[in-house]
């Protein structure tokens, strides 16, 4: 069908799932695939055509650098709704088509996209630009491990592609080796925050990519991100095009050549974000003034649920990625952080939003230890594998008397409020968050 | 007390799964059985003593890992071999079964040696393997759990360590996966299997404290109701 009738097409559709209150983000994407699987080469791109992805933080990334964008007076065409795959691009992408002149109506396209689907996406060199913000085991049961999702990126990019990477992270930057094309990198200097050692013995990308010897950390941030040398070649961190120094999660800014950068959010991967829309901004010509200006004006976080508590103790709802240990580790070090008397109510019911296997190893790549705390009172276990979450944390050594199982969901702010005291954490997954909501608010009206 | 020494064999670079739960879950296991343990972690360039540990246990790594250890372990060959044939206790979990075969074909046919102690070699597909699996073993009735996520099939033909009920087998046409030659256990199996499967952990810990003339207390582990509940609610 020819591309004019397909672009009308799929507003049409578009408009047709906001009549009758229907999601309408990916679904006319996936009839026009139908007509068209290669709808997305017949269209004229703006100047910039701008990808972000990675295992962790493009949505926040994709966020931030849109606002920038758009205060700064770009017309910008970017996917809100954080639908990052096909059928939501291709639904984004002709909705802002001119469907005679086939250009987009915009002057940059910015996508935040999941690491497995940018070749279903983009012909190679279609993106001018392409941020990669980490590679993590991340969804295991989908993407295999880390070198997969490395090697799928590495292949969806041609030379003609700037590529932005946060050089911390030791497989991106294993990118210098592969292509040939404008690399940009930014990374953090060392902090107060950063460890000696690794959290655990399961740090990927342990060896040089060139000479296979073991890399030798100075600190490490997170996980394998951190400052690392191998001792036997050139390959290591070495000197980034943008680096943010003076890290303090606590005054929430940071510094990037002793200009000073505010931070939404008081954790550490939120100096990442941020760093990382600078270094994208700055790449495409935007000066620090412009950037700093709307940068530092961007809006705070809100505090997660703060109208919601239980017998007046605050609850704080923090909804955990079970496929991805490293974000998991760091919502369980933001709660570990909070120095007051805590409650935290843990568990999912199902692994992933993205696929319904049972694979339950990632409870073994994530440091439950952290829970050893004297300002935790009780641990509440919720959910469908809530006998293997307790294994768990009996593993890692959580007292027995912390450990509370909910068997019913229904008695579980009941309990909460009778055998718990200090603030509530819920670090549960998608699918359980509105379930507690729900049930906070029918114990607060009943 | 007695102590029991664990060695675990590339810890650094054959760990992409939660393997660490399998250490985790001896440990827990021997000391329930009032045996100390010590924890020896080992990789590339460390003298590793055949003679010396309990258990060896490799787990599950990326293929580039895979050969960097391939490259380590092969110079072992002999030892090893002896090690299994005296009896010592080895655990394979993942892709490191395949270290145990004649060789691996990659995809871009290229071979690489591996082991060579059994007559088995590893193919590499374009398409992963990846799911649940649900497996019969001869040594006690309840079924063992696991998951997988590999690259490869194999095709080996003795000495079978489970027969599928449920998931996939070594390769496409057999009804069997894993390995089991004297002390030796080596499954595609990966994560923490231990853990997950409470008997499999404890028959292994009985093997290990009956070479040591050590009777084996029956008590009750942290991690069985986790088990029962799992088969209770996902399998039954």
């Amino acid at each position: 069908m020819k591309t004019t009738i397909l672009i009308i097409y799929n507003k049409l559709i578009t408009q047709i799932c906001k009549i009758f209150k229907r999601n309408g983000s990916v679904f006319p994407g996936s009839i026009i695939k139908k007509h068209n699987p290669n709808i997305l080469n017949k269209i004229k791109y703006p100047k910039y055509v701008i990808g972000i992805t990675g295992s962790s933080g493009k949505g926040s990334t994709t966020n931030e650098v849109a606002y920038i964008l758009e205060k700064n007076g770009y017309k910008v065409v970017w996917n809100k709704s954080g639908s990052n795959l096909v059928n939501a691009a291709i639904t984004l992408i002709l909705n802002n088509t001119n469907p005679f002149t086939k250009k987009i109506n915009a002057d940059i396209l910015l996508m935040e996209l999941d690491e497995s689907y940018i070749s279903q996406i983009f012909n190679k060199n279609t993106l001018t630009h392409l941020l990669i913000t980490n590679i993590t085991r991340d969804q295991p049961a989908r993407n295999g491990h880390p070198e997969l999702i490395l090697n799928k990126i590495i292949n969806s990019i041609g030379d003609d592609t700037h590529v932005i990477i946060n050089a911390d992270d030791p497989f991106l930057n294993r990118i210098k080796y592969t292509h040939h094309g404008l690399i940009t990198t930014y990374g953090i200097d060392k902090t107060k925050y950063d460890l000696k050692e690794p959290i655990n013995n399961s740090v990927d990308a342990a060896y040089c990519p060139i000479c296979s010897k073991k890399l030798k950390y100075d600190f490490y941030h997170n996980g394998h991100i951190g400052k690392y040398k191998c001792t036997n070649c050139d390959f290591g961190r070495e000197k980034v095009n943008f680096e943010a120094n003076d890290v303090d999660l606590d005054k929430q800014f940071f510094t990037i050549n002793n200009s000073i950068y505010h931070i939404n959010k008081n954790v550490f991967f939120a100096v990442y974000y941020t760093l990382a829309a600078y270094t994208l901004c700055k790449t495409i010509g935007l000066s620090d003034e412009a950037i700093k200006k709307y940068l530092n004006d961007y809006p705070m976080e809100p505090k997660r649920m703060k109208q919601l508590t239980i017998n007046n103790r605050p609850v704080n709802m923090i909804e955990s990625k079970n496929e991805n240990n490293l974000s998991y580790y760091e919502a369980l070090h933001y709660i570990n952080n909070q120095n007051n008397k805590k409650t935290i109510i843990l568990g999912f019911d199902n692994v992933s939003r993205r696929y319904n296997l049972n694979d339950l190893s990632w409870l073994y790549d994530v440091k439950f230890e952290l829970l050893n705390d004297k300002n935790i009172d009780k641990i509440f276990i919720i959910g469908r594998f809530r006998y293997d979450v307790l294994t768990r944390l009996k593993y890692a050594n959580v007292s027995d008397d912390k450990l509370i199982l909910i068997d019913n969901i229904d008695n579980l702010i009941e309990r909460v409020k009778k055998e718990s005291t200090g603030d509530i954490y819920t670090m549960v997954c998608f699918d359980m968050t509105e379930i507690i909501k729900n049930k906070i608010l029918e114990a607060n009206n009943g | 007390m007695d102590k029991i020494r664990i060695a675990h064999l590339y810890y650094d670079l054959m760990n992409l799964y939660g393997e660490i739960g399998n250490i985790m879950a001896l440990e827990k296991g021997f000391n329930d059985q009032d045996m100390f343990c010590e924890i020896t972690n080992l990789t590339i360039n460390d003298k590793i003593d055949f003679n010396k540990y309990d258990i060896y246990y490799i787990g599950c790594g990326s293929e580039s890992n895979q050969l960097l250890v391939i490259n380590d372990l092969i110079k072992y060959k002999n030892k090893i071999k002896n090690a299994i044939e005296n009896g010592k206790h080895f655990l394979f979990t993942g892709n490191s079964y395949e270290l145990l075969g004649k060789y691996i074909e990659k995809r871009n046919d290229e071979i690489i040696e591996t082991l060579g102690l059994f007559d088995f070699y590893s193919k590499e597909l374009d398409k992963r393997i990846i799911g649940e699996e649900i497996l019969e073993c001869s040594f006690f009735k309840e079924p063992i759990i696991g998951f997988q996520n590999r690259q490869c099939i194999l095709n080996n033909k003795d000495n079978h360590l489970f027969e599928i009920i449920n998931g996939y087998a070594d390769n496409y046409k057999s009804h069997f996966e894993g390995l089991h030659y004297k002390n030796l256990y080596a499954t595609y199996n990966l994560g923490p299997i231990l853990i997950r499967n409470p008997l499999f952990k404890n028959h292994i810990i009985k093997e290990i404290l009956e070479k040591k003339n050590i009777l084996y207390k029956s008590i009750p582990t942290i991690d069985e109701k986790a088990y029962n509940e799992y088969i209770k609610n996902f399998i039954s």
